[in-house]
């Protein structure tokens, strides 16, 4: 019976295809979040966007039947070929951490290629954004270059960044420089765990000028797959001197954001 | 591994451009005239025989970075909107002017400077000079004077733009009288004028009887430092004092054949401004490698640069000459003609070329310059990039992967 | 209509196109760089006069000779004829404006492949101070044309030309007008073409063309699908190219002015004719209908210019195009954004190059504020 009854609810769906993973939020009709992916792709395009809605419709015990609106956002997101509407990640992000945060008003979004700030008021509209210049420095890229330089995965260098006593100091903003940089630490002698910090503070750094142009305030909300780094953000928090919330899945939100807009476009379409 | 063994009566000059600020933002208290300058120190002697306390602003950013604390100051600026690639000098001044704004003017005594009563912009091919004046007069909402430098395309331009530049001077004399209401003191400016004469012969003299010595017994990186006598002192009995007892510490190593550099192996030019945060490591990395770096058109072209054209009976002329012999103000030809010229006075191995990212002006003839003195001369180049204040713009691995290459290119020319 | 527009169709990929056509036939061909000299000077010595553009290749051999963090003009230019893409000019004006254009002699003069005028402009807007300078420079340059072209160039020639130009700024401005009421009639990248047009084709041939065009665009009542009224700004010296101006109307937005380049910056001013011609270009000059960030103006403020077209046209937002390294527009950004935020109108800025990095970028901050300005 239950299994009849799931079969039978609308839902709707967000898709964020980002330049290194996909995301996928479903919503049902009451914006309750009934499944969601993150699935990693080689290069952005359509197969791991439908990959990703497809896992989470299986998760959710759903099918494409049940799909009744479908916003995508991201970099990808002209590439489905059956979107209904498409959005900018920046409307999306305030939209899904809104949601999730009311007293939100400046978000974080560290992505695979890029960086955010974005400001929103009380309503949760976008009042500003700043976005990263095309310099890659404080963006995931950044710390996955770093992370193959060290040959570590994320995680180990979050466990050795928080045994840091003594930052070092990564200056370059430059991504292809800043790894000569560190080889070059390294070749000094400067622990690891040093190093890590130094790369966190200086991405620490660069997120605080994008905050500056857009006179950020508090609530801050963190969120992409960066997030997930506790000692990154708690780098960040100090640098910014703000505390930073991050949501449980903050690589999901600019997805719930797209799925809320596609809650709101069936619902004006009524 | 060689050892770096500087100028040491210049060890004081830090002490000299405190008291400079000092007396500057007390100026400024008290309700003295003041002002700020962007672009060559053209107007200095005339501001000091008028009593008019300056800020030279390419000197204020260049301090800032070699103290250490003008990355807050580009922060500043950069919260404002002004965006990384602009000239790192106009970023550490309007970050100084918004300093208060921003809530740093109390985290250390550079950031906070009084308002000025007026503002000149001395522009000689630097355009953007005239830009930033212009930012500045916004910001301030003060009076801005504007003094621009024909360029001199062919030798044969340079008379009118002598006359040029000397027909604006007595303008600016003019609106000088009229902003502090006061006449002017020819007879003191003349006076002036002296001391200011002999301080930069004797830089002019001492530079180049120092950078033919073989060893050398300064660096670019003492001269650079020098340099704080024409920003900062010109026209002041301290700053020809400072010049004097440079002349006397080179003369006295140049007699025991004492060289900057021990041993000094591999003689370099350098093209670009210095990069100020890092003059002290700069020495190092170039002693480790026995390098000197003897000389730069940044310290030999500039800076009140012919201090031989200055005919006392007519000072306003001579004041004007040295900004129209910027090498900003050269033609290409001229350039790569005087910069082999010098390199070969100085015997120079190779050549060095700081591209100094957010200063357009120094960087646009250098990749023209080493391509035609390189081949002239038969002596290699490489070039790094980097910048005169942003710490964020330097690489170090690079510059010093690039140094080492070039050293080791000399060594293997020299060894064919 | 399209068949008129097919008829420019060339600017955008080879706008040297008539240049060289006229070469062969045997006039004199002058390249001009951006900004501010008169074409109605080259064109009263009987040899063509073009404005030139921006690149369109990836630059290569020009980066061995002009550094990387020059604006892509300049850089383009410098490439141009480093691969002797520009050897079909017999000489070239250097319209010294800025020290990013004036350097570009410094590999040009090295090339030794056409001789090369300086024209010098004092970048401070005012009449008592520099008149008289630009007008003896002007002089000089016209000088160093007559020897060049072997023709002597009289008032009464570049009279005439005065009035061919004004006839031609007065066209493009009677359609910038059109377009204000219209707003559909052309796309911002059909406008900018228009321009192109302007800088690179006898002016007596652009001239017809125009005055064909405004009769039919007169006739035509395009829908309108969207009221994202946009104005843009910015982008001094050259196009803005790769798409970047038809992504705007794509992603929503209808532009209603602009103060570009290639756009109305290029046409509003006239020149004089009821004052001798090298007073009239140095007047005009110094009193710019569009303010300019290079130089000094305490008259004319381009904040102030800018929030009075935002109202006049009824605007929703500003979208400020600033060229990378284009150092005059960064150093006055922070006062038009400080302005703009306290007039309370929405902006953007985007940075476009030459290399275009990251068009997907440049796409979501443009959908991000068109959807900022539909709330």
């Amino acid at each position: 019976m239950k299994q009849e009854r799931e079969n039978k609810i609308d839902v709707v769906i967000g898709i964020d295809v980002g330049s290194v993973t996909a995301k996928t939020v479903i919503l049902d009709q009451r914006k309750q979040i009934v499944g969601y992916s993150v699935v990693e792709e080689g290069l952005v395009n359509e197969e791991s966007a439908i990959a990703s809605m497809r896992q989470a419709l299986e998760k959710a015990g759903l099918s494409q039947e049940n799909v009744k609106f479908v916003v995508t956002t991201g970099y990808g997101r002209n590439l489905l070929h059956f979107h209904d509407k498409s959005f900018s990640e920046i409307s999306c992000h305030a939209k899904g951490g809104h949601f999730l945060v009311p007293a939100v008003r400046t978000i974080i979004d560290i992505g695979g290629q890029d960086s955010k700030v974005i400001s929103l008021n009380g309503g949760g509209k976008v009042e500003t954004f700043q976005m990263n210049d095309k310099c890659a420095a404080g963006t995931g890229r950044f710390l996955e270059v770093m992370s193959r330089a060290l040959k570590l995965s994320f995680s180990e260098m979050g466990e050795l960044g928080a045994q840091s006593r003594h930052p070092s100091h990564v200056s370059s903003m430059c991504t292809v420089f800043a790894e000569s940089e560190i080889i070059s630490l390294a070749a000094q002698g400067i622990s690891e765990s040093d190093i890590i910090a130094g790369l966190y503070e200086s991405i620490a750094r660069r997120t605080l000028s994008l905050m500056g142009m857009i006179q950020a305030r508090s609530k801050v909300m963190m969120t992409g797959g960066v997030a997930k780094n506790k000692q990154l953000v708690k780098i960040l928090e100090a640098v910014i001197k703000m505390e930073i919330v991050v949501p449980p899945e903050p690589q999901i939100v600019g997805a719930l954001g797209a799925a809320l807009m596609a809650h709101q476009a069936m619902g004006e379409e009524a | 591994m060689g050892k770096a063994n500087r100028l040491k009566c210049l060890a004081d000059l830090g002490k000299e451009i405190n008291e400079f600020y000092m007396r500057y933002k007390r100026a400024g208290e008290e309700g003295k005239t003041t002002c700020r300058i962007m672009g060559y120190p053209l107007p200095h002697v005339i501001l000091r025989a008028h009593d008019v306390h300056y800020m030279f602003l390419p000197s204020y950013a260049a301090t800032s970075a070699a103290r250490g604390v003008v990355g807050r100051l580009h922060q500043v600026a950069e919260e404002k909107g002004l965006l990384r690639e602009v000239c790192s000098y106009v970023r550490a001044n309007v970050g100084c002017a918004f300093s208060a704004e921003a809530g740093i003017a109390g985290a250390d005594h550079m950031y906070s400077m009084p308002k000025p009563d007026f503002i000149i912009v001395t522009e000689s091919s630097c355009s953007m000079t005239f830009n930033w004046g212009d930012a500045e007069r916004r910001i301030y909402n003060v009076p801005l004077f504007v003094v621009h430098c024909p360029y001199v395309w062919d030798e044969a331009d340079e008379k009118d733009a002598v006359a040029e530049v000397t027909r604006q001077l007595r303008e600016f004399i003019s609106f000088l009288q009229d902003i502090t209401h006061r006449r002017f003191d020819w007879d003191k400016y003349k006076r002036t004028m002296a001391l200011a004469k002999e301080t930069a012969g004797l830089r002019m003299a001492t530079m180049d009887e120092a950078c033919q010595a073989i060893p050398s017994p300064a660096t670019l990186f003492d001269w650079t430092s020098l340099l704080a006598i024409i920003n900062y002192l010109i026209g002041l009995p301290e700053g020809r004092d400072v010049a004097l007892r440079v002349r006397e510490e080179v003369i006295q190593k140049m007699e025991r054949k004492e060289g900057a550099v021990v041993p000094e192996k591999y003689r370099l030019y350098w093209d670009g401004i210095m990069i100020w945060p890092f003059l002290g490591k700069l020495a190092q990395k170039c002693a480790a490698l026995n390098a000197n770096v003897i000389w730069s058109r940044y310290s030999t072209f500039s800076f009140w640069e012919c201090p031989e054209m200055i005919d006392l009976e007519n000072p306003l002329e001579g004041n004007a000459i040295q900004v129209v012999r910027l090498h900003f103000n050269r033609s290409i030809d001229w350039l790569i003609e005087n910069i082999t010229h010098f390199c070969q006075r100085y015997r120079i191995d190779g050549l060095l070329f700081h591209a100094n990212l957010t200063c357009r002006t120094m960087a646009g003839p250098q990749l023209e310059i080493m391509d035609a003195v390189s081949r002239k001369l038969g002596i290699p180049a490489v070039y790094f990039e980097g910048d005169m204040t942003d710490e964020t713009l330097i690489s170090e691995s690079q510059m010093d992967t690039r140094l080492q290459a070039l050293i080791e290119t000399i060594e293997a020319r020299k060894g064919k | 209509m399209s068949n008129l527009l097919e008829k420019i169709g060339f600017v955008f990929e080879d706008p040297y196109k008539r240049a060289k056509e006229e070469k062969s036939n045997g006039s004199k061909v002058i390249g001009i760089t951006p900004m501010f000299f008169p074409q109605e000077i080259v064109h009263a010595a009987n040899c063509v006069p073009v404005i030139l553009q921006a690149s369109k290749e990836p630059i290569t051999l020009g980066f061995s000779h002009y550094h990387h963090f020059f604006c892509g003009l300049t850089r383009g230019i410098v490439d141009l004829a480093a691969k002797g893409k520009l050897d079909f000019i017999d000489g070239l004006i250097l319209s010294d404006m800025c020290f990013e254009m004036r350097h570009v002699a410094d590999p040009l003069r090295r090339f030794r492949r056409f001789p090369v005028i300086h024209m010098q402009w004092p970048l401070e807007a005012n009449e008592e101070r520099w008149l008289d300078f630009i007008t003896g420079r002007l002089g000089k340059c016209v000088s160093k044309l007559e020897e060049l072209s072997g023709n002597r160039i009289g008032d009464q020639n570049i009279e005439a030309s005065i009035r061919l130009y004004n006839k031609n700024r007065a066209l493009l401005r009677q359609i910038y007008e059109l377009r204000k009421v219209k707003p559909g009639i052309l796309s911002p990248k059909e406008m900018s073409a228009l321009v192109i047009s302007s800088m690179v084709t006898p002016v007596e041939e652009n001239n017809k063309f125009l005055s064909q065009l405004i009769a039919e665009l007169e006739r035509l009542q395009p829908k309108v699908a969207s009221d994202t009224r946009l104005i843009l700004s910015g982008h001094l010296c050259h196009e803005v190219k790769d798409g970047i101006l038809d992504l705007i109307e794509t992603m929503g937005g209808v532009v209603v002015g602009d103060d570009l380049y290639t756009g109305f910056r290029y046409y509003a001013s006239d020149v004089d004719t009821n004052t001798p011609p090298m007073e009239a270009f140095a007047r005009r000059y110094l009193n710019l209908k569009i303010p300019c960030p290079t130089r000094v103006d305490i008259k004319r403020d381009w904040a102030e210019f800018l929030i009075q077209s935002f109202k006049e046209q009824k605007a929703k937002g500003i979208i400020m195009i600033l060229a990378k390294n284009c150092e005059p527009h960064m150093i006055y950004y922070p006062y038009m954004k400080a302005r703009l935020e306290s007039a309370g109108i929405p902006h953007i800025l985007i940075q476009v190059e030459h290399e275009m990095v990251s068009l997907e970028g440049i796409r979501t901050r443009i959908q991000a504020f068109i959807e900022i300005l539909r709330g």
